[in-house]
């Protein structure tokens, strides 16, 4: 019945029932509201956060999926990527942030926005900040130095067929 | 048969060129090679990028070191260029005034005006209070939201609020009336408290209207028609925002400030002229073509334009080991450009765009201690080692073998450090000149107008195209066309403008649009190299007129850049210039002129 009515389209989230799972689907189905992308949960029987996740997205009309397992990790997870290798997971319990942030990138997934990362830590002290940027510019300095002392290798002229595409580590 | 090499050591390659000369003179070429110039062009830190060089090409060609019966260095023309840049105005906010950042996902759409109150305030308000709540960290949505309506239902009129976390929309969703709220507001604690302050969300896709307008912000804040020109500034930072957050506070006011960026004497053989920096590069650049030919620039001693040139000069004599009075500035390029500068006094990490002249300086230093670097080489090898000639004639001599060219020609050598140019007339005589600004000054351009700090993706975004990566399997490259991958790419790079590397694709950390970093680039190169080619023909031309050259010759490493030489060549092609990219000896592209040439020049002879 379910199955024949016209679908909305909407991030799956499916989840195996455990312990702290409510504050879970909580802080992701929050994560997914505050950027704009409706979420429908489903409880499931397997306990496997990555197949959890590939079968959400393989539900899912938008075809991102989210799996909560019984361990309690977390997996993003796309249609059209291989089940073993999903875009975002989780492993172990973590806390609400992260939690937060994996709602927050399956709904920029939709979106095809950049991604959150970990939580920028807010920078209380100006004058660490401006440490840390000088610290960072003098290491860049010294390795560029001995770089350029080092490398008297030799460079290829960059013209030479650059073909960009067929030299991608991935593929 | 006696087998020569050429080497030209240049500010950032040393380049090699081998060849075979018969009994009759005749030349026949064995292989080419290119590294990195170690240290300072000119001086015998060059020595080690010398010997990587030469083994390479002794390598490739397959022959032994002792079979060179000689080495031909150029007369390196002794100039370094060097780069400063000036801020010429700066937004200071003395007090906090504005939290002017675009949250990805701001919540409720409006404009609203109150006093701002935390949120432990919030149940004290009285009814008929107009305010705007300080969401802190650590506050969740739902109890955010829950006080918010109940004050609401007290009748204390929330107006709009401004939140440290992410969660605007979560808590507009929840609110019974709808108002605007600002989120992911960094500094939340430094939001004055009891101030009048307003609030402004639009949908998406559109802009704020209300706060990026001066006369927006007199109206909703009363201000006197004094207070509004202070306000300019803040409206100015605020255009284009989707949201934006402005508090009055008593004392609180935004500077324009303007520094004094002092005043350029530019001396010239006959005459000299006085230009103030502040009045733009265009006037500098006026006054530069007018005392033509350069003998020297000065600024004004505690101005930042006296420093910027002092700092050129120092720089330039600690390099060269010479004295400073002996540096003198011979050329100069100037273009105007902003910076995105952090906001004195912000809260959430907000920039303006300050105004910035950058300045490109050319020295002109005695000259270089050559013959002590081919000294130390003929001490390490057993080679003979020659002093051949002077790096102009060599180029030219070596630009001759792209086919195609004829005298009189012209070459155009845009390096990293500087733009050089050079003819040869029909009787064989050859004039240069090199002008400051190149790829180096390209690349700060890039690196500032960008805001990125970082010189090496800036070097990165000038030399390769870009693309947006618009899902886990494809990018659409600057052109428009689309490029599909078998296997996904990596999360970090999803969603954003990248760099198309050899090595693979490197994200570039900005919230810029892949169309505003194409055009920062595109602008960089024209306002250098563009300008920089007429400039340099226009000195090197017969009677002054860029129109009485007939072939111009590109070469050196920005010549390789993938849009600089198309660039050039469609400027010229209003003067009826056959303009390309060198291809020295018909295989080499625009590099290795030089060294080509100085294999040139042999004769069999000594020199």
């Amino acid at each position: 019945m379910l199955d024949r009515m016209p679908v909305k389209p909407t991030v799956m989230v499916y989840y195996y029932p455990h312990e702290t799972c409510a504050s879970k689907l909580r802080e992701l189905q929050a994560g997914l509201e505050e950027e704009g992308i409706p979420a429908v949960i489903h409880s499931q029987s397997e306990p496997d956060s990555q197949r959890l996740g590939y079968q959400a997205a393989g539900a899912s009309h938008l075809g991102v999926g989210i799996g909560v397992g019984k361990d309690g990790s977390i997996c993003i997870h796309h249609t059209r990527l291989p089940e073993e290798r999903p875009l975002f997971i989780l492993e172990g319990p973590g806390e609400r942030a992260e939690w937060r942030r994996f709602g927050y990138n399956a709904a920029r997934l939709v979106k095809g926005t950049p991604f959150k990362d970990k939580e920028e830590q807010p920078f209380q002290n100006n004058g660490d900040d401006m440490n840390l940027d000088v610290l960072k510019a003098t290491i860049a300095e010294i390795v560029k130095r001995v770089l350029v002392e080092q490398s008297s290798q030799p460079v290829r002229p960059a013209d030479e067929g650059v073909n960009v595409w067929s030299r991608m580590p991935w593929g | 048969m006696a087998i020569v090499a050429g080497v030209d050591i240049g500010n950032s390659t040393t380049e090699v060129c081998l060849a075979r000369v018969n009994a009759r003179g005749e030349k026949e070429y064995l292989s080419s090679s290119i590294v990195k110039t170690t240290g300072i062009k000119g001086t015998t830190a060059n020595l080690p990028g010398i010997r990587t060089a030469l083994d390479d090409a002794l390598r490739r060609a397959g022959v032994d070191m002792n079979e060179l019966i000689q080495i031909r260095f150029n007369e390196a023309t002794p100039v370094i260029g060097d780069l400063a840049m000036e801020t010429i105005t700066e937004t200071i906010i003395t007090e906090s005034t504005m939290i002017g950042h675009n949250p990805g996902t701001p919540g409720g759409i409006g404009l609203g005006v109150g006093k701002t109150v935390t949120f432990a305030e919030l149940d004290r308000m009285q009814s008929g209070d107009k305010v705007i709540v300080v969401i802190p960290a650590r506050i969740d949505f739902e109890d955010a939201s829950q006080a918010i309506n109940w004050a609401f239902d007290r009748g204390v009129d929330v107006v709009g609020a401004i939140a440290c976390q992410d969660d605007a929309v979560l808590i507009a969703n929840r609110l019974d009336k709808r108002i605007p709220i600002v989120d992911e507001v960094t500094f939340i604690e430094k939001v004055p408290i009891g101030m009048l302050a307003a609030v402004e969300v639009t949908e998406p896709g559109r802009t704020i209207q209300t706060l990026s307008n001066p006369y927006g912000i007199a109206t909703v804040f009363n201000l006197t028609p004094e207070e509004t020109k202070m306000v300019v500034p803040i409206a100015r930072a605020l255009i284009g925002n989707r949201s934006a957050v402005v508090v009055r506070t008593p004392q609180g006011d935004v500077k324009a400030r303007t520094i004094p960026a002092g005043v350029l004497t530019i001396f010239g053989q006959r005459n000299r002229e006085e230009v103030d920096v502040e009045s733009g590069s265009s006037k500098i650049m006026q006054a530069v073509e007018r005392v033509q030919p350069v003998v020297d620039v000065k600024g004004e001693p505690g101005t930042n334009a006296g420093g910027m040139i002092e700092r050129v000069r120092q720089v330039m004599s600690d390099l060269t080991g010479q004295s400073l009075e002996r540096m003198n500035i011979q050329d100069l390029l100037s273009v105007d450009t902003f910076i995105p500068q952090q906001v004195r006094g912000g809260l959430a990490g907000e920039f303006a765009l300050e105004n910035a002249v950058a300045l490109a300086a050319m020295v002109k230093t005695s000259r270089l201690p050559m013959q002590q670097i081919a000294d130390q080489l003929t001490s390490q090898l057993g080679i003979p080692v020659v002093i051949a000639g002077v790096e102009a004639n060599m180029a030219v001599l070596g630009a001759l073998t792209t086919p195609g060219t004829d005298k009189p020609l012209a070459i155009l050598d845009m390096g990293g450090g500087s733009t050089d140019a050079a003819i040869v007339t029909r009787d064989e005589k050859v004039h240069s000149i090199h002008l400051a600004g190149a790829g180096d000054m390209v690349t700060m351009l890039i690196n500032s107008e960008l805001g990125l700090n970082d010189l090496d993706l800036a070097e990165d975004i000038k030399k390769f195209p870009l693309a947006k990566v618009e899902s886990l399997y494809h990018v659409r490259l600057e052109d428009g066309t689309v490029r599909f991958y078998e296997e996904h790419l990596p999360p970090q790079v999803f969603a954003r403008v990248v760099i198309l590397k050899e090595s693979g694709m490197v994200p570039i950390p900005s919230e810029h649009s892949l169309e505003k970093i194409r055009h920062v680039r595109r602008e960089a190169k024209k306002k250098v190299f563009v300008t920089n080619a007429l400039r340099a023909l226009a000195r090197v031309a017969p009677t002054g007129n860029v129109r009485h050259i007939e072939f111009v010759v590109m070469v050196g490493g920005s010549a390789l850049d993938f849009e600089v030489a198309d660039m050039v060549a469609d400027a010229l092609a209003e003067y009826g210039i056959v303009c390309g990219r060198g291809n020295i000896r018909g295989t080499e592209g625009p590099r290795n002129a030089v060294a080509t040439g100085l294999v040139l020049s042999y004769s069999g002879g000594g020199a």
